[in-house]
């Protein structure tokens, strides 16, 4: 059996600015030194609070989870054309698949005409409570009519087709061994600049904006103007098509994603 | 990457027969006899070959690569198959090949893709990545 695992350790967050901590002037005395003085009050420490509590519980695993399950879906997306058929049991057997904690999730699997169905969306906060490991793997299996390992025999023969003692029909064009390990070692930069973008950088920060939603609150007799309010569900309303793996979006709304992918 | 190959092949063929190499395969290696590259004769046995495969993109400063080679042994026993295999992961892995590629093994233990037609002859793979620095 072909496989490739990453994994990915999540352990709270750090850096996170408290943004919704406000601290307000209540009166204009001055010091003996001429020194003006504010009386502060502060506000809203138990909202930042509360909003740490959910990126570190809701928000963060499953920004991680979906990052990961992406990146094995779109390695297995890769693989696929490369991957030797006859019949198409050996591309059908393809599996991407999401191990949270304990339970082990499919989030996508190949198919014999090449192509993949995943189900990246359905990964939510349900899944996620009290999980600390996440954990990808794309994988081939497929045994042969004589009891032959027929995914690591393709993966591993390197010789010419036409020089092989058996030929377990590999020789369609484009197909051949380490078809998975190539696409692999082809993107594996792609997927950790991917993952310190998604988890980190700049798409982070993007994606907080994406569910984060902006309203007026009062808060005793403060009226603030720009309160940043978490929500966790919209993340399943954005689609998850990085650029940086070769996907655009199409349309101008947020929750309008479309995964069309660019051609290769 | 015929340098990749000229590399590993040059250091295989420098062991000396109380390496646990040549004492799993039970023979030296010699280039042409027992150590061939790209592709072995089909009906000898007991022998070892070198295949390089396609890896990482360069880097684009040029200061390092990274190659990768597959080291096939083609022999009559599981035995001396699954030694020879092992003995080579132990040998290279890690090891600097005189300070001009880092080999690192990408398997802990062999593969065995199964026997030739006819099945008399057993075939073990291990993969290898180099990784060239430019100092």
């Amino acid at each position: 059996m072909g496989k490739l695992d990453f994994k990915y350790k999540g352990r709270g967050i750090s850096g996170f600015d408290p943004s919704r901590t406000f601290v307000y002037p209540t009166s204009k005395a001055r010091s003996k030194s001429g020194t003006r003085i504010s009386k502060l009050e502060s506000v809203g420490i138990r909202e930042t609070g509360e909003v740490l509590t959910i990126m570190s519980k809701k928000v963060i695993p499953i920004i991680a989870a979906r990052a990961l399950a992406i990146i094995a879906v779109d390695l297995l997306s890769k693989a696929q054309p490369r991957v030797p058929y006859d019949i198409g049991f050996l591309r059908a057997s393809g599996l991407a698949t999401l191990k949270t904690g304990r339970a082990t999730r499919i989030v996508g699997v190949g198919k014999s005409d090449g192509t993949v169905d995943s189900w990246v969306g359905d990964i939510n906060k349900s899944q996620l409570v009290g999980v600390r490991t996440l954990r990808a793997d794309v994988s081939y299996h497929r045994i042969g009519d004589k009891g032959e390992d027929v995914a690591l025999w393709t993966h591993e023969q390197l010789w010419p087709f036409e020089a092989r003692p058996r030929k377990p029909a590999a020789k369609q064009p484009g197909t051949g061994p380490k078809y998975l390990e190539i696409p692999w070692l082809e993107n594996v930069g792609n997927y950790i600049s991917f993952l310190e973008s998604d988890l980190g950088g700049e798409g982070f920060e993007n994606t907080i904006v994406l569910i984060s939603r902006i309203k007026q609150k009062r808060m005793g007799r403060y009226l603030i103007k720009d309160f940043v309010d978490i929500v966790p569900e919209q993340i399943a309303f954005e689609g998850y098509f990085p650029p940086q793996l070769g996907y655009r979006r199409v349309g101008r709304r947020a929750t309008k994603w479309k995964a069309t992918k660019q051609k290769r | 990457m015929s340098t990749v190959l000229n590399l590993v092949a040059s250091h295989l063929t420098t062991l000396l027969a109380t390496n646990i190499i040549c004492t799993a395969l039970g023979t030296t290696l010699r280039l042409g006899s027992t150590l061939f590259l790209g592709q072995e004769p089909s009906k000898d046995r007991d022998l070892v070959t070198l295949i390089p495969y396609s890896g990482e993109p360069p880097d684009t400063g040029g200061y390092k690569y990274t190659s990768h080679v597959q080291i096939r042994v083609k022999t009559d026993s599981i035995n001396t198959g699954l030694n020879t295999q092992q003995a080579f992961i132990r040998h290279l892995h890690m090891n600097e090949l005189n300070g001009r590629g880092l080999m690192q093994s990408l398997n802990s233990a062999p593969l065995i893709i199964g026997s030739v037609e006819g099945g008399e002859k057993n075939i073990f793979v291990t993969n290898f990545r180099i990784r060239h620095l430019r100092i």
